[in-house]
């Protein structure tokens, strides 16, 4: 006997499996849609990050190069990721030379790139011998060779041979004359094609930023070299430079593309991490529901002799083939998911167009071991539960029991609520950029938190809520209230998801916006000039700020030159690279242009060399004092160690970062100032701003400069909202589908209500009050998840607990609860829709 | 006061100052269209006098629910018409047939006849709560400890016995003092001991009340209880019998199935 019973045959045991599937396809869905959104998301994440690692361009302008030789582009940190600076790095010095001087180079040609403009239309300008790079002639005329001289293409459609040209470099024109038309460039397919001219080569330089050099060489070899044997021939002769080869040149010829893969990289990381948190909350919701709903299957098989290890491995297959088959279904969309991306990415200018994504079969398979894997880890706990429970004790335990939580869960669940509290209220102790992150990570702790005890404390406010409902005697009313006190499981298994992914939701948003409000804050009350100058995408040359200086009527003059720095510095004994927003000013005029609400020091003292001002919260994490040398790389990787000269508290608005307006230019691609601030005698106020419109820049109201600080981070924003557009759609649709299904499986209650004589609009209305409940129940334990961390996150960006919060929070609030009632409405008229003598009749 | 209303009548035989309960008129039902259209009751007639206990019998499949649910106005006649008391059920539609049954008409099914999420007491008073009405807490009291569940009120469906459930049943559906009552095999679902109580039951509640009551049975000795046995077969009335004996009634049966 006890033989038998100890083992089903495998046969039976797929019999088994198999009707159970089929009998119970409805609550398997929940399982099913989850699984399959999870795959979907992780497939489309996984190629995002692995675009981010491999992905890139084709070269098109460096396509018939060998090698592309360029400055060391990125620091490599022991045990962290590689930091990439903001600007293109400088050659050793003699690079070119000692690259030329090979035996098996042909060709070393340098390659610049300079911003041009032609009554504000962008103009792209090169050397005239890159020409040998792109295989372009010269058609007509001849090469540029004066400082005067330009080519333009042979179908320019503004400028022919002999015209004279304007074009201006930083707001700053000056007149050429066209000396020669060129051959078409090599065409690039993603990316619109540019209007280019060639300049001679010193004109070329001298329009460089830094020290004139080019930044980038094209190595052809000998014949019968090949590229990599050259490539590794440059790296011992000419240690210092970066070489690319073969497709890796895209990544020399578009190096913006840099700052897209680390936004890919970290896309795809982090929200990965979070879609498969979630899905195991869903997963684990939809389960239980679906299990609870068999319980007396399951009794059945108990009584007749089932022991709780068979059961549990019944259930788990019946999981496995169900998530396995939506695993499999899932990889395609998957892969169309990454697409879509892609394109939402380009047209956001998150990865500039073009940008080539790469599609292995990795990410698809990894991305079903993993959400399977999860499954069945969670099915384990979860059918263990169920599995245990003795046939009498399921047979008699009824719907309406309250849900019940392991010992072990509860105390995970009460220690996680402590240290997300604690953490949120961290920022009152420290201070710094760690002060935000502390209460950002409370937010994911308060989360997890609530999916361990959230049918605990939806079961709570339910009877909440029921106390509320008791008095009344509407039949509707009367209806939702027994429901919902009597099956709170059933409410909080809608909830959970809910309220996580509306906290989750908040969190991100808010942080963003308390930061971006934070910073744009700063900038308005701390620019003090009388008047903004931008000239966008084309910014001022040394010549148009001289120009502006000299205007009459203009009294003090700031150039405000922005880059990125990475600090470098000691935590904790490892090493550590952070990046921020860099600002270069005029030391001497800038106290009377901006208040960066110095702390320590002055300002004034970054006319001295070497000298470096920080905002408090960097100073503070790279545990400078004032006086103290800091290890400082501008923007294009320069190391500097500069004497600490000032600190200031508007570091988010203006960049955390401030050197000397000199040292910033000089260190970067353009070598152009951002923004100019002016004062100006108040009766000449309208001319000045006259006159510098008329000389084709923008003259504006100083507090609607853009914050600096927040620039950076708008990117990432922008990421970080679609991301959690696509992770919100995620729980979105699980939670409909739960909701769905849970409805469905009450065709009976709605039947039996309507022949003892409830109409339908009472049944609409006892499920609209249902659906309300869980809509308000929802809101109010997301905005309980995430209010503590917004508020640390607040108080420590801007000394207000009170979050200053956009209104996409709002959004995220009203969208996510209304999905409730909008599913549950779907989903009983579709109950509602069969006729209840054939749902239930007499016939059963 | 209640009980001086409802005075125990005669148990058997037909009142004669009572009027007509429940009246049906060449009621057909079809299921389907065209050439697979099914004739699950042909040219049905009958009339139920007021507070008799009426019992129909008849092979499986010969259209004993079907009736029950045309009779009851849970489902409409395809031809024919239908009266419970003076109204013409078979004109009602929509929310006026909701209302005239929630009302009107009391029905007692094999199973789940409870909503899981109610008391007992909740269930009972279901019908009076739809309609936004408050129970009569004398009438309920004694319906509740007349069907013997007067202890159980708190209670919710899962927590009762089959048989206590189908009491409960027994209570929502006199709780409206509904014109007629149908019971379509109450005990079906029951063991014969626990059976056999619930009828009991049901049958001396009814003769207490005056309550009319018409009940699907399998159960000779069953309907050798009430006064009048109606046998279908086919779809169509087969005959009827006054007053038989389990015996007879069984021996008319065999007679139908075979
Ligand atoms: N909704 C329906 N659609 C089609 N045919 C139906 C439907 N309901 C019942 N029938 C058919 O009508 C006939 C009568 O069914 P009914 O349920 O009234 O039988 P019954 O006498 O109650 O049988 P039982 O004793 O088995 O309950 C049967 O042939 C049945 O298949
Ligand atoms: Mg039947």
């Amino acid at each position: 006997m006890k033989d038998q019973s100890a083992s089903i045959s495998t046969d039976g045991r797929k019999m088994i499996i198999k009707s159970g599937i089929r009998q119970h396809l409805g609550s398997f869905a929940g399982i099913f849609v989850s699984t399959l959104a999870a795959v979907i998301l992780l497939t489309g994440l996984g190629v995002v990050l692995e675009s981010g690692l491999r992905g890139g361009y084709d070269p098109v302008r460096y396509s018939a190069a060998d090698v592309i030789v360029g400055g060391q582009q990125s620091s490599a940190l022991p045990e962290d990721l590689a930091v990439v600076f903001p600007e293109q790095a400088a050659l050793p010095q003699g690079a070119a030379d000692s690259i030329s001087a090979l035996n098996n180079v042909a060709k070393v040609i340098p390659d610049f790139t300079i911003q041009l403009s032609d009554n504000g239309a962008a103009v792209t300008a090169h050397n005239w011998a890159s020409t040998s790079i792109t295989n372009q002639n010269l058609l007509s005329g001849k090469m540029p060779q004066q400082a005067g001289d330009v080519v333009v293409g042979a179908s320019d459609p503004h400028a022919h041979l002999g015209d004279s040209l304007v074009l201006s470099h930083g707001g700053a024109p000056a007149t050429y004359t066209v000396v020669g038309t060129a051959s078409e460039p090599p065409s690039s397919s993603g990316s619109a094609p540019e209007r280019q001219v060639f300049l001679s080569d010193e004109a070329a330089a001298a329009l460089t930023g830094g020290d004139h050099d080019a930044k980038t060489l094209a190595v052809f070899a000998k014949d019968g070299v090949s590229a990599q044997t050259l490539a590794a021939n440059i790296q011992t002769q000419a240690p210092g430079v970066d070489t690319y080869t073969g497709k890796d040149r895209g990544t020399a010829e578009f190096l913006d593309a840099g700052a897209g893969r680390g936004t890919l990289v970290a896309f795809g990381s982090s929200f990965g991490g979070t879609a498969l948190l979630i899905a195991l909350f869903l997963v684990a919701a939809a389960l239980s529901l679906s299990l609870h709903q068999r319980q007396r299957d399951f009794a059945l098989l108990r009584t007749i002799g089932s022991t709780p290890g068979q059961l549990r491995s019944l259930i788990l297959g019946e999981v496995f083939v169900v998530s396995a088959a939506a695993g499999v279904i899932g990889v395609g969309p998957g892969y169309l998911l990454a697409q879509i991306l892609k394109n939402v990415f380009s047209s956001n200018g998150l990865i500039p167009p073009g940008f080539a994504f790469t599609f292995s079969p990795w990410p698809g398979i990894s991305a079903v071991v993993l959400v399977v894997l999860t499954v069945l880890v969670v099915a384990n706990i979860v059918a263990a539960r169920f599995s245990k429970v003795s046939p009498i004790q399921a047979l008699t335990e009824s719907s309406t029991t309250p849900a019940k939580l392991g010992t072990g869960r509860l105390i995970t669940g009460i220690v996680l609520t402590g240290a997300g509290l604690l953490a949120s209220a961290s920022p009152l102790l420290l201070h710094g950029t760690a002060a935000i992150a502390a209460p950002a990570a409370a937010g994911l702790l308060l989360i997890v938190a609530v999916g361990l005890l959230g049918p605990k404390i939806a079961g709570a406010g339910v009877s909440m809520f029921g106390r509320l409902l008791r008095t009344s005697r509407t039949p509707g009313v009367v209806l939702a209230h027994a429901n919902s006190t009597g099956n709170a499981r059933r409410l909080a298994a809608a909830v959970v998801p809910l309220a996580l992914g509306i906290g989750l939701g908040l969190v991100q948003l808010g942080t963003s916006a308390i930061v971006a409000n934070e910073a744009q804050v700063q900038v308005q009350d701390g620019i003090t000039a009388n008047l903004l100058v931008t000239n966008p995408g084309f910014g001022f040359s040394a010549k148009a700020v001289e120009s502006i200086k000299a205007t009459s009527g203009v009294t003090v003059l700031n150039a405000v030159a922005v880059s990125g720095a990475t600090i470098e510095s000691i935590q904790f004994g490892d090493p550590s690279a952070e990046q921020y927003a860099l600002q270069g000013i005029d030391p001497l005029t800038a106290p009377a242009t901006m208040d960066l609400a110095v702390k320590m020091g002055s300002l004034a003292d970054l006319q001295n060399p070497l000298t470096v001002a920080l905002s408090t919260d960097v100073a503070q994490d790279a545990g400078a004092k004032l006086g103290d040398t800091v290890n400082v790389r501008l923007g294009d990787g320069t190391p500097i160690k500069a004497k600490l000269v000032a600190t200031y508290g508007r570091g988010l608005g203006f960049g955390a970062v401030t050197v000397s307006n000199d040292l910033v230019r000089a260190h970067t691609n353009t070598g152009l100032d951002t923004q100019v601030l002016i004062n100006v005698d108040p009766s000449k106020s309208d001319q000045v701003a006259a006159g510098l419109s008329n000389a084709g820049f923008v003259v504006g109201d100083p507090h609607t400069a853009a914050a600096q600080g927040a620039k950076t981070r708008s990117a990432d924003s922008f990421a970080s909202s679609l991301a959690l557009f696509i992770i919100l759609g995620y729980v979105g649709l699980a939670v409909v589908n739960t909701l769905v299904v849970a409805t469905l499986e009450r065709r009976r209650e709605f039947a039996l209500l309507r022949l003892i004589g409830s109409n339908v609009r009472q049944i609409y209305s006892m499920m609209a009050i249902e659906a309300v409940m869980i809509a308000i129940l929802a809101a109010v334990l997301g905005v309980a998840v995430a209010f503590p961390a917004l508020a640390g996150i607040s108080f420590a960006v801007s000394g207000q607990p009170w979050p200053n919060l956009s209104s996409g929070t709002l959004v995220v609030i009203g969208v996510m609860s209304s999905l409730a009632v909008v599913a549950i409405g779907f989903a009983t008229t579709l109950a509602l829709r069969a006729s209840p003598i054939a749902e239930i009749g007499s016939r059963e | 006061m209640r009980k001086a209303e409802h005075q125990p009548a005669g148990v058997t035989g037909v009142p004669a100052n009572s009027g007509i309960a429940l009246r049906l008129d060449s009621v057909q039902k079809q299921y389907g269209s065209g050439p697979a259209t099914l004739t699950a009751l042909n040219n049905v007639s009958l009339a139920l006098y007021q507070g008799s206990f009426t019992a129909i019998m008849g092979p499986s499949g010969s259209g004993k629910s079907t009736l029950l649910h045309l009779a009851s106005g849970l489902d409409k006649p395809t031809r024919g018409s239908v009266h419970v008391g003076s109204t013409d059920i078979s004109q009602l539609s929509g929310d006026r047939l909701t209302q005239f049954r929630r009302d009107h008409v009391g029905f007692i099914f094999q199973a789940y006849n409870l909503l899981p999420t109610l008391s007992v007491e909740q269930n009972i008073t279901l019908p009076l709560i739809l309609g936004g009405k408050s129970a009569d807490n004398a009438w309920l009291e004694y319906l509740t400890n007349a069907v013997g569940i007067g202890a159980l009120l708190n209670r919710r469906p899962a927590e009762l016995s089959g048989g206590q459930q189908q009491r409960v049943a027994i209570a929502r559906a006199l709780i409206s003092h509904p014109e007629v009552v149908f019971a379509d095999e109450p005990t079906g679902a029951l063991d014969s001991r626990s059976a056999r109580a619930v009828l009991d039951l049901l049958w001396h509640l009814a003769r207490e009340l005056n309550q009319t009551i018409v009940m699907v049975t399998h159960d000779p000795v069953v309907a050798a209880a009430s006064q009048r046995v109606i046998f279908l077969a086919d779809g169509q009335l087969a005959g009827y019998r006054d007053g038989g004996t389990a015996a007879e009634i069984s021996d008319f049966m065999t007679g139908l199935e075979a």
